[in-house]
């Protein structure tokens, strides 16, 4: 019996090693602050393992995602109640432009890459930039449906039963964020 | 493959290029968490662990419940015929006692050995 739960918990380890990172940057794409960001992640795993740990490996991502995604809509609409008060400080502050060029935005810390040119890895990292960008802007259900399907590499059923809709509606918020992110980026002059 | 999945595939790549670029703090803080994470499940897992204990406990009790019943009951049937029978001698006692002390015969008879002996004749001879 005592072996079980060791291997579980070095199961877990190693799963939630695995996502905390894209964790995180799905957290940062709807909320755009770091604290908060990291908060609902560590939130997320904190229920996972408290509830969940028991249940099989192959159902984690799943579970996940489901606390995750909940994590941030709950946040997402405690900042609309808390906006209501501060719109005014907020619009003075230099925060997100949306007007903004995102290319001018990228901060070149891109330096991992020891093989890639300068201008390789500049070209990279303006990419991700600018697809990070584009995904922000996404509506809230096909950036999850997006993200869970193409990033967390769920099938279309997983991703149906983490976001509680039908799989039918998981392809069209897909197929949607698709079409918007790649017009996007074709009026930016980028082809995939 | 089709479009949409190939745009998908090509969009994972570049976004998983970004999380190598995280910043050092975002990744000590994620690595704390998700200890936190593990402690809380560790606790989880010795309270169930507990649990299990006494559900063990209880299953050895309740699989052996008939046959403790069975044996307390005949530990309680034997005391009680053991002290109903010291009680019932002691009365028989009593009552031969008080038998002897109210009758007209003295004590002091009981010692004599002439009357012993007159006794023994006497129920000899009667039962001739």
């Amino acid at each position: 019996m005592a072996g079980a739960p060791l291997s579980s918990r070095n199961e877990l380890s190693s799963f939630l090693a695995g996502i905390e990172r894209r964790a995180f940057k799905q957290a940062m794409f709807a909320i755009r602050n770091e604290e908060t960001a990291l908060d609902i992640v560590q939130d997320a795993m904190m229920r996972l393992a408290e509830k969940y740990a028991d249940r099989p490996a192959a159902e984690w991502p799943m579970l996940f995602q489901r606390i995750l995604q909940n994590a941030i809509r709950d946040s997402y609409r405690r900042s609309k109640v808390r906006s209501l008060w501060t719109t005014l400080l907020s619009s003075l502050s230099p925060g997100e432009d949306e007007d903004s060029d995102p290319l001018e935005t990228i901060a070149a810390e891109n330096e991992s890459d020891g093989l890639a040119t300068p201008h390789r890895q500049l070209e990279r990292s303006q990419l991700l930039g600018v697809i990070e960008k584009e995904i922000e802007k996404l509506p809230p259900r096909q950036r999850e449906a997006f993200l869970m399907r193409y990033w967390e590499e769920m099938d279309i059923a997983e991703t149906a039963a983490a976001m509680g809709c039908s799989e039918g509606s998981v392809k069209t918020h897909c197929s949607r964020a698709t079409h918007t992110m790649a017009a996007a980026l074709r009026a930016k002059g980028i082809e995939l | 493959m089709n479009q949409e999945t190939e745009f998908g595939y090509k969009a994972r790549q570049i976004l998983n290029q970004g999380l190598d670029t995280l910043d050092g703090k975002v990744t000590a803080r994620l690595h704390q968490a998700r200890q936190e994470a593990l402690s809380v499940e560790r606790l989880t897992v010795s309270r169930l662990q507990t649990a299990g204990v006494g559900h063990m406990v209880e299953l050895a009790f309740f699989a052996n419940a008939r046959n403790l019943v069975a044996v307390m009951a005949l530990t309680v049937g034997a005391m009680g015929t053991y002290y109903w029978n010291a009680f019932e001698q002691t009365q028989e006692y009593e009552e031969i006692d008080s038998a002897l002390l109210a009758d007209e015969l003295p004590p002091s008879a009981y010692l004599d050995r002439g009357f012993h002996a007159w006794l023994e004749h006497a129920s000899d001879s009667s039962s001739q």
